[in-house]
């Protein structure tokens, strides 16, 4: 077990999800953020995509 | 030659006679005293009660299986316990009544060398009016899955209903738990999935409406003070698992009740904030709550010494801590750990049978006073374990006298891997998948989740489903004592 | 030649001054006119408070910037709006009062043609007793809002993991400091950071966290949470900022409206009407936003501060301000182009414009105290507004009144956001979101009201290099340096 798992002694913190050991090393694995980082980027730059597409010309009067 | 008495022929009797049978060999007696001809294998019932399988599947006949293993079978009631004999014998003895074997009515004394109460739950359904017919069986207007008989009859109300439903008749449906105090959640929860799929299978479900009632302090609790798994590399509270899947089904739930009176068609109940409330159905099931078989025990002068052996819920006590504490101070080790009576060394309790030393959730009451809190499971898995250990421990005592090694199958020390069905399907089917490492939780060996969760473990999916129709057919293999079946374990 | 008049220059000013000066070349003068020499990214803020970063790295001088563009700076306060001139002159004009440039305290009438409000929040500390006085920071908490104050909660705070060194047990509570802040991320990243900086600090376990805050759960973050995809599950952002907290064994109190501050010591009102108290040592609590208390008077010199702005000082725009019940709010409600209703020569962008209602369910206790996060409108939408509204007033300076206007309803925008749990570039992490769109819209996305397809999370090392990259890339942008134009907003 992690240490962090001590923390659900507390009520307050029963709905929490938090990560094991694999999604911890995960986490801060460079090669695996970096693939992350990409991922976040393309979703990123989809966002602004929809940005760009949603901002219309309506007429000033 | 020694005489081993089994009452009761469910998970713990069943698994502790045919062992001890198989390692005392023909030196010795085996005798299984049970009302009931079938041996029934409770976690399909589920199936049954939604129409995925017929009584036949899910039970067979116990006395040609035992009569192959060289197994005594009584068909026969247990009424009471005379653990120091009486006037002018020494030799301890139960005395039994006949309910079969065309012995119908008849009392006998069986004496024993060993006994083993495995006698299971009571289904109290009077405990709740208008759960029970006042007759100590299920009333009218809710229906049951807890014996295959009962989950008959349930999947034939649960036809009509979507039939009903299938005209146009908006059908609202109520599942879960009778009582403030009921366990066996678990049987509950996969029953409602069950509906929830075969409810979509026939493409009703937008005319049904289905709710979930329980004793729970929240959902996910499942009498063992909920647990902490690891799902997708994350640990998380089996609350936020339950909760997401009644989410994804659209069932909403109503958590913390005592259900405290049923009438047609409606269910009153209290909740733990002392409030009160109704839900009316036009189909419920409702698992009553689990007292225990209600033998009575006698001393060698015929005195009443029934609360000494058994608790009030008439339960058995074992090798427990049963010195009443605060939950504060509940710890792993008042958990029994040999399953032996505490004044009789030559009884245990396995099963349902043992009284547990207090409640694994936290306890809980509403300001009236009325306790709303899920009773410990002792069912499947652990019921098998513990059967076997007891077994063990009654066959060194016989082959090596009083001064033998007991086995330990302490449920502080025990893991369960629990298969929760949410719908049949070869490929439609889905259940969670779940294995639990110890079942009662040790917060000084596990602070924080009293659990360890490397092996503390869930997951739902097909697979789940596949595991547990193999169970299924793999369990009633064992059962019937086919080939092989010493090499499936508990 | 046409001028177009922007007042501020935060996120959203900066960037429709910097886009319509580009688009206007010299052919028509824009004017900024703010009281700050510096510019500061202040997402960073929360780095200058925990000490990762100082003031310098996080601000630049804009006179520098605005000299080389060719846009006229005046470092001033805005003070009023004539938005039809006077009796004598028609044109509209506003008055500033100078805060440098050698000119302090002189004042002076600036004539404009088109005008856009992105003067950002006024740090309204006066309205907790004990948070501050008027716009000023009092001296029991500490705040992140500016680099300065940022600056300054860095120091207090290694002060307190010193004293943590030393043995002595540490409260620390952050959150915001009123019913009706927003802002929550800005606080959310520095609870963590702080945590993030005791752990390294190797006091943790000697350091009390506590997060305070008006929103309903953790994770509101005044857009009323999100579902968002995580793991291939649509699942609610509370259980991930729970989760966080869960993990780092934060405490939270929540629908919380600080009523008090004292030295060490917090008095707090919740919405079901329980008070409670909270003793510190080290507080952050962002105060709540206004308007910046900009006035407006007609031709004849008769105030219409009133019907340029709301109440609360912010402006009026193209959103629907009619009261209504939180059930029929809805998207349509938010403002499209952000151009004032009465004068169509005056837009507002940023923090400065009035939001039809808040994001997240409007709620009161017992007693009649709002406890109602407000909707956020900085970053990444501030941009996108700034960038739009400069569109619009450049197609109209170009075109004249028949121009396209463009849009910008926060109803159909998208964002981006990095909230940072730590920095380092092997330890750090942040949390990374998309969302869209930042409204909520049940008629086209019901149940969830966002595109759960577009609104995703996720906590790494990696958002840690985005947000470090972001930063590097928004000074770059900010600074009009090569290929500025290119970083989307």
């Amino acid at each position: 077990m992690i240490k962090e798992e001590r923390n659900f002694a507390d009520p307050q913190f029963e709905t929490a999800m938090i990560p094991g050991r694999f999604q911890r090393t995960m986490r801060h694995c460079i090669v695996w953020q970096l693939i992350r980082m990409v991922f976040f980027s393309v979703r990123s730059i989809g966002i602004i995509m929809v940005n760009l597409k949603n901002e219309k010309e309506l007429p000033s009067t | 030659m020694a005489r081993l008495v089994v009452l009761g022929a469910g998970v713990a009797g069943h698994t502790t006679a045919t062992f001890a049978k198989k390692w005392l060999g023909n030196g010795h007696e085996v005798v299984v005293v049970t009302p009931n001809s079938l041996w029934n294998w409770i976690p399909s019932n589920i199936w049954v009660g939604v129409g995925g399988m017929s009584k036949e599947d899910v039970v067979f006949p116990l006395a040609p299986v035992y009569q192959k293993a060289g197994i005594d079978f009584r068909q026969a009631k247990a009424v009471s316990i005379h653990p120091e004999g009486k006037d002018g014998s020494d030799t301890p003895y139960v005395t039994v009544e006949y309910t079969g074997q065309n012995k119908e009515g008849q009392t006998e004394e069986i004496t024993y060398d060993y006994l083993v109460n495995a006698t299971g739950p009571k289904l109290n359904f009077d405990a709740t009016p208008g759960l029970g017919n006042g007759e100590g069986g299920i009333g009218s207007n809710t229906v049951s899955v807890c014996t295959a008989d009962h989950a008959v009859h349930a999947s034939q109300e649960l036809k009509q209903v979507f039939e009903k439903a299938k005209r146009g008749e908006r059908q609202k449906i109520l599942v879960g738990t009778g009582h403030g105090m009921c366990t066996c959640q678990g049987a509950a929860f996969e029953y409602i999935h069950n509906i929830h799929h075969e409810a979509e299978k026939a493409g009703v479900r937008d005319n049904v409406d289905i709710k979930w009632i329980s004793n729970e302090a929240f959902l996910g609790d499942f009498g063992m003070g909920g647990m902490h798994m690891k799902v997708n590399g994350y640990v998380v509270s089996s609350r936020i698992f339950a909760e997401s899947l009644y989410t994804e089904r659209n069932i909403p739930w109503i958590i913390g009740a005592h259900v405290n009176k049923i009438e047609e068609g409606k269910a009153h109940y209290e909740l733990l904030d002392g409030s009160t409330g109704e839900e009316e159905f036009d189909f419920a099931m409702l698992i009553p709550p689990f007292a225990g078989a209600g033998m009575k025990a006698y001393d060698k002068a015929g005195e009443d010494i029934t609360s000494k052996i058994f608790n009030p819920g008439g339960f058995m006590f074992v090798d427990g801590d049963y010195a009443p504490k605060p939950y504060d101070e509940w710890k792993a080790a008042d958990w029994p750990r040999t399953y032996q009576n505490r004044d009789y060394k030559n009884i245990f309790a396995a099963g349902i049978a043992f009284a547990p030393p207090h409640i694994i959730s936290k306890p809980a009451k509403s300001p009236n006073g009325t306790p709303i809190n899920p009773t410990p499971p002792r069912t499947g898995m652990p019921s098998g374990i513990i059967g076997k250990a007891v077994a063990h421990s009654i066959v060194d005592l016989i082959k090596n006298g009083s001064s033998a090694h007991l086995h330990e199958a302490s449920m502080a020390e025990m893991g369960a891997a629990c298969v929760a069905s949410a719908g049949k399907g070869l490929t439609g089917g889905q259940a969670a998948a779940m294995t639990i490492y110890p079942v009662v939780p040790d917060f000084d060996k596990y602070p924080g989740t009293g659990r360890d969760t490397e092996y503390t473990f869930g997951e739902i999916g097909l697979a789940g489903h596949w595991i547990k129709h193999i169970l299924h057919h793999l369990f009633i293999w064992k059962a019937k004592l086919k080939p092989g079946w010493t090499l499936i374990p508990e | 030649m046409a001028r177009l008049v922007i007042l501020g220059a935060g996120i959203a000013g900066h960037t429709a001054a910097t886009f319509a000066k580009k688009w206007l070349a010299d052919a028509h003068e824009v004017v900024v006119i703010s009281p700050n020499s510096l510019w500061n990214w202040i997402p960073s803020n929360i780095w200058v408070g925990v000490g990762k970063m100082d003031k310098k790295r996080v601000t630049f001088p804009l006179a520098p910037v605005y000299a080389k563009a060719g846009i006229d700076f005046r470092q001033a306060k805005a003070l009023a709006i004539y938005p039809e001139g006077k009796e004598s002159d028609k044109h509209p004009f506003v008055t500033i009062e100078y805060t440098g440039q050698g000119r302090e305290g002189q004042t002076e009438a600036l004539s404009y043609d088109y005008l856009i409000n992105a003067t950002g929040p006024k740090l309204n500390f006066g309205a907790t007793p004990g948070l501050g006085t008027g716009s000023h920071i009092g001296p029991h908490t500490v705040s992140v809002c500016t680099a300065d104050h940022a600056a300054e909660a860095h120091e207090r705070l290694r002060a307190i993991l010193d004293k943590a060194r030393q043995g002595h047990r540490q409260k620390i509570v952050v959150g915001t400091g009123h019913g009706t802040c927003t802002c929550h991320g800005a606080a959310f990243e520095y609870a963590l950071n702080v945590e993030h900086a005791a752990r390294q600090a190797g006091v943790r376990d000697r350091v009390d966290i506590q997060w305070i805050s008006n929103e309903p759960y953790p994770g509101d973050f005044g857009m009323d949470g999100m579902q968002l995809g995580i793991m291939g599950y649509v699942t609610s952002v509370r259980i991930m900022a729970e989760s966080l907290f869960s993990e780092r064994g934060i405490h939270w109190i929540n629908s919380a409206h600080v009523s008090k501050v004292d030295a060490g010591r917090l008095e707090y009102e919740q919405v079901d009407g329980t008070t409670g108290e909270e003793a510190f040592d080290f507080a952050m609590l962002i105060p709540p936003f206004s308007g910046v208390g900009l006035k407006a008077y007609d031709r004849q010199g008769t105030e219409i501060t009133d019907t340029m702005f709301l109440p609360n000082g912010f402006m009026r725009v193209d959103a629907d301000y009619t009261p209504k019940p939180y059930a029929e709010w809805k998207a349509s409600d938010w403002p499209v182009t952000y151009r004032n209703p009465d004068y169509p020569n005056v837009f507002a962008a940023g923090i400065a414009f009035a939001p039809p209602h808040p994001i997240s369910k409007p709620r009161t206790s017992p007693r009649g105290t709002p406890i109602t996060p407000m909707p956020p409108r900085t970053g990444m939408p501030s941009g996108t507004i700034g960038k739009a509204v400069a569109h619009s007033i450049v197609n109209l300076i170009r075109e004249g009144d028949r121009a396209k206007l463009h849009t910008a309803s926060m109803a159909e925008m998208g964002a981006i956001c990095v909230a940072s749990a730590g920095t380092g570039f092997q330890s750090g992490q942040a949390v990374s979101f998309t969302m869209y769109p930042l409204v909520k819209d049940f008629e086209t996305y019901p149940g969830t009201g966002r595109d759960t397809k577009r609104t995703y999370g996720e906590i790494g090392l990696s958002g840690h290099w985005i947000k470090y990259i972001l930063h590097h890339l928004f000074l770059w942008k900010a600074k009009l340096k090569p290929g500025w134009t290119l970083i989307p907003e």
